[in-house]
């Protein structure tokens, strides 16, 4: 069996798989966004906090494993824009990477990059898409224009939808070796037939979806949580606060300390 | 317990794509039973899983009506939803959450159950299907016994009366076949759930089969006991078991 959970929830029992999903994703927005800002020490601390993070929630360090094989790839497909693009700050392009050197800048952007992700990984491992959703829903009601906007599901939906795919296009591709077509003999007549299929399973998939929404009541219109926040939430704002500002302050702490030693 | 109550009717039902095509379905009547097992069979392309579109509100018949309770289907189809479920043939084309317990829970999100009592419901019908140990999988883990048992729950958990079940023993082996039956018994006894279900193997269903429906060409063949109408159905591309009607009850394979 191929694993296809690829970034998708993970069931445990912990303090963080508790947490309101609402409070997670807002946390994660102000994370992110403290992230841009964060150089050197306060992204070590950032990072030692989301290892803890995923420690404290018993998601495994496999887990972590598939987000540094994203980062990679992530890396790549920057690496890829950034030949077209024109850079504000020469010393960020990545393409100029060589094998023997690189500077302090392009390690701090690979470097929050990685984190971008885990942190990522972090609110998608401990909440379950139908969560993710209703906290989407819930953020959106307060926009007037978006508020009709099923977002939520349409996001819940298609993250769904694109494992189910996957799962898919790897059938296909074993019906087609088994009768021994294969993209090493000819690859414009492997593609032609591969896509042929994918795109009938895709429409019927997506068919077939439609009415198992339909016949389990789902009418389309957005969910918003309502529900009271607990005092683990309160805990989570409070210890995401004291975590964020030892992040940014620990540069000056650490020049403090470095001189109170000289 | 068979008891004779009516609580699906279905009126000279048509069904047809095109003001001059061919009816696909065509004057369909017949009625269920509260607490009843029918089971509807037929030739390939006779129109069932059609006729199983109907009963959910997914299609709107051409001509016709449903009933349910004794109400149009169609005047409340928010609580015709929730009263009959349907089994899709092919149940991976039906799950939609990541994981069995998201899926299960689809349908009471929609109608708007907390999540406690989401939780609660969700862990009650598992216990009831003897599937609590599949809660955490994720669908793509699931056998497809099992995944005919998650959306079964898929379905019971939103309070179904009345469930539908298109081909349920598709591709199961032995012990899975009799585990979905079984609690399709189990159900019918002790929730008093109506079942209807399609199936070409009549043989492992026969023993408690109460209405028996065959369809042909988009209309309904034959229907009535199984002991009336089993001599007649071979005309109509169904395997008929080979024991006779008399010794019925010695083809379940619960025993």
């Amino acid at each position: 069996m191929v694993n296809i959970g690829f970034w998708s929830y993970q069931p445990r029992l912990s303090p963080l798989h508790c947490i309101d999903s609402r409070v997670k994703l807002l946390l994660l927005t102000l994370h992110n966004y403290a992230l841009l800002q964060l150089h050197g020490a306060g992204l070590c601390v950032v990072a030692v906090g989301i290892l803890l993070l995923f420690w404290v929630s018993h998601i495994g360090w496999t887990a972590l494993l598939s987000s540094f094989k994203m980062g990679v790839y992530l890396a790549l497909f920057v690496l890829l824009l950034q030949v077209f693009s024109v850079p504000r700050d020469p010393s960020d392009v990545l393409w100029q990477v060589s094998f023997f050197w690189l500077s302090y800048s392009q390690l701090t952007y690979i470097f929050r990059l990685f984190l971008l992700l885990l942190s990522g990984q972090w609110l998608i491992s401990t909440s379950t898409l139908a969560q993710i959703s209703q906290a989407v829903d819930s953020f959106l009601q307060y926009i007037p224009l978006l508020r009709r906007v099923p977002l939520g599901w349409l996001l819940r939906l298609s993250w769904g939808f694109f494992p189910n795919l996957y799962h898919n296009a790897l059938q296909i591709q074993a019906a087609q070796k088994s009768r021994l077509l294969v993209p090493q003999n000819n690859f414009r007549r492997y593609l032609r037939y591969f896509s042929q299929a994918f795109m009938t399973k895709a429409i019927k998939k997506t068919y077939y979806i439609t009415l198992a929404m339909q016949s389990r009541s789902f009418i389309g219109k957005p969910q918003p949580s309502n529900a009271p926040l607990q005092f683990c939430d309160m805990v989570a704002v409070l210890v995401f606060v004291v975590w964020h500002i030892a992040a940014r302050y620990s540069p000056q702490m650490l020049a403090v300390l470095l001189l109170q030693k000289q | 317990m068979f008891v004779s109550k009516p609580i699906v009717v279905v009126e000279q039902l048509t069904y047809q794509i095109g003001s001059h095509a061919s009816p696909l379905l065509d004057g369909i009547s017949f009625r269920l039973e509260e607490a009843s097992f029918t089971v509807l069979c037929g030739a390939n392309g006779c129109g069932k899983s059609l006729l199983l579109r109907h009963l959910n509100g997914l299609l709107r018949p051409t001509s016709g009506n449903i009933y349910l309770h004794g109400r149009n289907i169609w005047d409340d189809i928010w609580d015709t939803r929730q009263q009959v479920g349907l089994v899709f043939q092919d149940p991976e084309w039906q799950l939609i959450g990541e994981t069995v317990r998201e899926d299960i829970g689809f349908g009471l999100e929609n109608m708007g159950v907390s999540m406690d009592m989401r939780n609660e419901k969700i862990s009650l019908i598992a216990q009831q299907l003897q599937i609590m140990h599949l809660l955490d999988r994720y669908q793509y883990q699931l056998s497809g016994g099992e995944k005919h048992l998650v959306a079964l729950a898929g379905v019971l958990v939103m309070g179904a009366k009345v469930v539908v079940l298109d081909e349920p023993f598709n591709a199961l082996d032995f012990h899975a076949t009799q585990n979905l039956l079984l609690r399709l018994l189990e159900l019918q006894e002790q929730q008093q759930t109506t079942i209807l279900l399609v199936t070409h193997d009549l043989e492992k269903v026969l023993a408690h089969t109460n209405h028996l429906i065959v369809m042909s060409k988009g209309q309904i063949a034959l229907q009535g006991t199984p002991e009336q109408i089993l001599p007649q159905v071979a005309q109509f591309g169904i395997k008929v078991p080979t024991l006779n009607a008399r010794k019925m009850n010695d083809l379940s394979w619960l025993t």
